[in-house]
């Protein structure tokens, strides 16, 4: 990442509060500006995997207590507006690729590096390695960048579906697009559970699930093939 | 024009999921390089609050939640208390308002200045008794045909050299401001309506478009129109020159 896809970033945040911030003032009754920034936070917090994620190694600072204090006293299952609640659907884009259930053929981030390390088994010159470099490099970057474009089509299929099952104040996708989320652990922003989650967010989700494309990761073509390959078959 | 509702495609789900990915993204920056997010989105907000006026019109909807005084003890340690110092960090066009018809008709800032509608009511008390005079009534309305269409010149025209001298009030701040002034220059329209867009004042608008719009204002000449001529038509005859 540059410091131009830095600055990129403070702008895009910056224009867009902007506008959350003079709708507020259009609609003081109905719309809370520090609730908002703070349930921003709490998804924010919840992407990086918790607040502690957040502030990373710098958690001292004044602006850092503040940070953490409004990122961390929000519950995502809270109410998020003074008006009728959108329903909240988790989405973890690492769990719907690695975890067998849906899609068993995909390969998750870490499972598709080894993959091409197979491929450089035997490799031994600077140049070979480079390329390995590269071709890792690569991969994460399109992880990334496919899985971020994947939220962006179900946060749209979601939003689009959610008038047809009722929800009136519409749909907020929280989301993990992390390639290497430890989705697993305890704690972690997870796909909804049928029989745990609400069956309202288990219809958008599947909704919005069965009519988006997935990500384009690479395929699991097991060890036979892997081998093959290594041996630059 | 005043903004009452977000632009096209900006609704507040997508702006949210917007602001979650553009903060999510520079969470991960940050923690790669080791820098500070929490700096990052004190700086965000200051540019935020710059952008709509300061802290205390960001905070102005629901003052006293504890969100609100998280935000703004952020706000207060980043950009400090000083009002004149906030806008630095402002980094959209600043729109100004300029209601012509409000400043000429509203009595606070020129009492002595007639609005279009009064000052055809003052050609109308001067042709008071044409009724059966086709020449007399013809000559009313050219005269107000005239009237209405200087009005409009002059209105267009004030608008103009405001603007410019708004523009150029805005590039003379320690950090140069751009601004776009929204006109409204037909004399017809209202101001009165609680809807009306207004001129800014202390008690409504950003702190640094009231200070343009009076640089602006205090600079440029006023529009020629006519005056209220109340005082000297009131005096006894006898007391005229």
């Amino acid at each position: 990442m540059t410091d131009k896809r830095e600055q990129e970033l403070r702008a895009e945040a910056v224009r867009v509060l902007t506008r959350a911030a003079e709708y507020a003032q259009q609609h003081r009754e109905s719309f809370d500006f520090p609730r908002f920034v703070g349930q921003v936070l709490v998804t924010t917090s919840a992407n990086l995997g918790g607040t502690k994620q957040l502030m990373g190694h710098n958690r001292e600072s004044w602006e850092a207590h503040h940070v953490a204090a409004l990122s961390w006293t929000h519950s995502p299952e809270a109410n998020l507006t003074y008006g009728p609640s959108p329903v909240v659907v988790p989405v973890n884009v690492a769990e719907i690729v690695e975890a067998d259930e849906l899609h068993p053929g995909l390969l998750g981030l870490d499972a598709a590096i080894d993959g091409i390390g197979y491929r450089y088994a035997n490799v031994k010159s600077d140049s070979e390695l480079d390329a390995w470099d590269d071709e890792i490099v690569a991969v994460e970057s399109r992880y990334q960048r496919e899985y971020l474009a994947y939220v962006d089509r179900f946060a749209a299929a979601a939003q689009a579906g959610s008038p047809n099952l009722g929800l009136d104040a519409g749909v907020y996708i929280a989301a993990d697009t992390n390639p290497l989320s430890c989705w697993w652990n305890e704690g972690a922003l997870v796909n909804p559970r049928e029989g745990i989650d609400s069956k309202v967010v288990c219809a958008v989700w599947n909704f919005a699930h069965d009519n988006v494309a997935l990500p384009n990761v690479d395929l699991d073509y097991g060890e036979s093939a892997a081998h093959h390959l290594s041996r630059g078959v | 024009m005043v903004t009452t509702a977000l632009p096209a495609g900006d609704s507040l789900v997508s702006l949210r999921t917007t602001v979650i990915r553009a903060l999510t993204m520079a969470a991960n920056i940050a923690i790669h390089r080791d820098s500070d997010f929490a700096d990052f989105l004190a700086q965000v907000l200051a540019a935020t609050a710059a952008n709509v006026g300061g802290p205390e019109r960001l905070l102005a909807g629901r003052p006293g939640s504890w969100e609100s005084g998280l935000v703004e003890d952020l706000l207060r340690g980043t950009v400090g208390d000083d009002p004149d110092s906030w806008w630095t960090y402002r980094t959209e066009p600043l729109f100004i308002t300029l209601h012509v018809a409000e400043l000429i008709e509203s009595g606070e800032l020129h009492p002595g200045l007639l609005g279009l509608e009064d000052a055809i009511d003052a050609v109308g008390e001067r042709y008071d008794s044409v009724w059966d005079d086709e020449e007399a009534l013809l000559a009313w309305d050219v005269e107000v045909g005239s009237l209405t269409q200087r009005y409009k010149t002059e209105y267009a025209n004030y608008a103009e050299r405001f603007a410019a001298a708004a523009r150029a009030a805005g590039q003379t701040m320690s950090v140069p401001v751009d601004v776009i002034i929204v006109a409204a220059i037909d004399p017809n329209r209202s101001w009165w309506d609680e809807l009306d867009a207004r001129n800014p004042t202390e008690f409504d608008a950003d702190p640094l478009a009231v200070t343009i719009w009076h640089a602006a204002h205090d600079t440029v000449p006023l529009p020629n129109v006519d005056i209220r001529w109340t005082h000297m038509v009131d005096r006894p005859t006898g007391e005229r020159g």
